[in-house]
């Protein structure tokens, strides 16, 4: 029951992230980016709910502003890691032999760096920007999607209904996309659902480094980054709402995902 | 095991290096190089040699430790790194104790006390954990237990800005500070390393907490453990020398993959806490666009994680005797 109430709430937040990419003017009227130097640095009130940062523009409206930068990232991101892993995995579970080795050692060697640390240089290689960072992250995830569709992969392969089709004569394409993805779908949508929170987790840290979105650019990482010397001087406001919004959402993420993941395999329920 | 992933390591690397827009003759050279001195530079660098025979050069030079070089600071990638890894060592090496000794009794009651109160707390102490960017929890706490309560030292490094080192045998202040007897540094790195150890520690602990709450769970619902009650054992010998060990022991394979979180989140948790590790490395070689160090630090990092990942499976077979049986099977 617990349970339950914890996937409404990250849904529930989910559903309000959704109203603010789709329609951030709903909630703030003001422009995220534009520079008012006369209203530097106050602290939080009425008229900025979350107050302003060091040049002056409203925290809340950026807040807002960056659920759209995050919602962007964060589908990217997983568009990437699934696609090329699903692609990946599958080749390699209904294939094996050869192919399967080359690409599972592939997948491992991605997987012996620390991963913020691959994404790190990969940005770099690309050049400091939103872009790379997003290339960046959604590359280094594509083991995950890639291990789990190759297992789940190689226990569809063995179900009689595969046989069936190959005895029928179907062609490898036809097995895989009509027999074999319908069936190692649900593992890998808990996997994505949890990659959108990890993935904003990553692009943040990124852009806190300086190698992700760069200013003006609302983005909640980024963001925190600007607040960061303001900190020890109390000037907590700047730093802190990003960091919410941060959490908020990726913790939402985390618990649909698990809700998801009672749901679509039902032999975890209980435990 | 071990050759094939270095080998792979470099040649990913490798591959990004090659990935950079721009000559890196050029980038050396700066804007005024004319297009002879280029050639030149090219030539000198070996850009100009085949693809193969450049990650040739680039492999042996790796091999004897030759990371490239820094334009920022004009010295070897390797020799910076040297500098700069003893303070994330340390950073990293606490954080693990914290994570180790928090998490594995907290999880261990959270499974006894299932659904309990205590139980609930710590589940979403750990949800929020993984939850939260670590890089702001370090900006949170720097600013309630330092600017508000005052209870924390200012986040100005190892130590405060009017104390020396202690002399290197280490590099680790704590232990070079106890080699040389000299309490005073030692308590004063002890005060400056616990809260950044701990911020870094978050993400990891939170991360053992659950698993060794759902291990202990799966343990305490096994044959042996019912036997065990059965037999009219009491609760402490039951949970201490039966369900313990066994759940305990299988943890030891996940202290390799937690380094690896540590040393990603040191590179995070630095920035905020000034402290002089590779994570300051790395953001001020970003703030001078100069990428050679950050590939170096990625061969440094991974190559390090894959050792430990190495030492993890050695200790995992000396530890639990079933693992040896298998293997040699």
């Amino acid at each position: 029951m617990r349970k339950n109430a914890l996937v409404v709430f990250g849904a529930l937040i989910i559903a309000v992230l959704l109203v603010i990419t789709v329609a951030p003017g709903l909630i703030s009227s003001r422009n995220p980016i534009k520079i008012n130097l006369d209203e530097k640095l106050t602290p939080p009130s009425w008229r900025h709910l979350f107050g302003t940062d060091a040049l002056g523009r409203s925290l809340f409206c950026r807040v807002v502003y960056g659920a759209r930068v995050s919602a962007a990232i964060a589908i990217s991101c997983v568009a990437i890691s699934s696609i090329f892993g699903v692609i990946l995995g599958v080749v390699s579970g209904y294939w094996s032999g050869k192919t399967d080795e080359i690409i599972m050692r592939v997948m491992d060697l991605i997987m012996s760096f620390p991963s913020l640390i691959l994404a790190m240089a990969i940005a770099a290689a690309l050049g400091p920007g939103i872009k790379s960072a997003i290339y960046a992250v959604g590359f280094v995830q594509i083991p995950r999607y890639a291990r789990i569709a190759r297992s789940s992969t190689l226990s569809v392969k063995e179900q009689t209904y595969v046989t069936a089709s190959v005895s029928l004569g179907d062609k490898a394409y036809r097995i895989i996309l009509v027999h074999i993805l319908p069936n190692i779908l649900s593992p890998l949508v808990v996997q994505a659902t949890l990659g959108l929170g990890s993935a904003i987790l990553t692009v943040a840290g990124l852009s806190f480094l300086g190698l992700g979105a760069q200013p003006p650019m609302a983005e909640w990482g980024q963001m925190i980054a600007e607040g960061r010397s303001l900190i020890v001087s109390g000037e907590w406001w700047v730093a802190t709402f990003p960091g919410l919004a941060i959490m908020f959402t990726v913790m939402s993420f985390n618990f649909v995902g698990d809700g998801l993941r009672d749901i679509l395999d039902p032999r975890l329920r209980g435990k | 095991m071990l050759i094939p992933v270095i080998l792979g390591i470099s040649v990913i690397i490798f591959m990004l290096a090659r990935v950079i827009p721009g000559d890196p003759a050029r980038l050396a050279l700066g804007e005024s190089a004319t297009p002879q001195s280029i050639d030149a530079m090219r030539h000198e660098m070996g850009l100009d040699k085949p693809i193969h025979e450049q990650y040739w050069i680039y492999l042996k030079g790796l091999l004897q430790g030759d990371l490239g070089r820094s334009i920022r600071t004009n010295r070897p990638v390797m020799t910076d790194l040297l500098a700069y890894f003893p303070a994330t060592l340390e950073l990293t090496l606490t954080a693990m104790v914290i994570t180790v000794v928090i998490a594995i009794p907290l999880g261990i009651i959270s499974a006894l006390k299932r659904n309990s109160l205590i139980d609930h707390l710590t589940r979403l102490a750990a949800l929020a954990g993984v939850s939260m960017p670590i890089f702001w929890l370090g900006l949170i706490l720097i600013y309630v237990l330092f600017y508000v309560l005052g209870w924390a030292p200012p986040p100005t490094g190892r130590l405060g800005i009017l104390s020396s080192p202690p002399k290197t045998f280490t590099g680790l202040f704590m232990i070079d500070s106890l080699l040389a007897g000299d309490w005073a540094i030692f308590w004063e790195s002890l005060r400056y390393i616990l809260l950044p150890a701990f911020c870094l520690a978050t993400w990891s602990l939170a991360m053992l907490l659950r698993m060794t709450r759902s291990g202990m769970l799966d343990v305490l619902g096994e044959d042996y453990i019912r036997t065990a009650r059965a037999k009219g054992l009491p609760q402490k010998i039951v949970v201490y020398k039966h369900a313990l060990r066994n759940a305990v022991i299988p943890l030891l394979t996940v202290l390799g993959i937690i380094f690896g979180i540590l040393l990603n989140g040191a590179i995070l948790t630095e920035t905020i806490f000034s402290w002089p590790g590779m994570g300051r490395y790395v953001v001020e070689s970003i703030s001078w666009l100069d990428y050679t160090p950050i590939q170096g630090i990625a061969i440094f990092a991974s190559v390090i994680y894959t050792l430990v990942n190495l030492l993890v499976d050695i200790l995992y077979a000396v530890v639990d005797p079933r693992i040896r049986i298998v293997k040699s099977d």
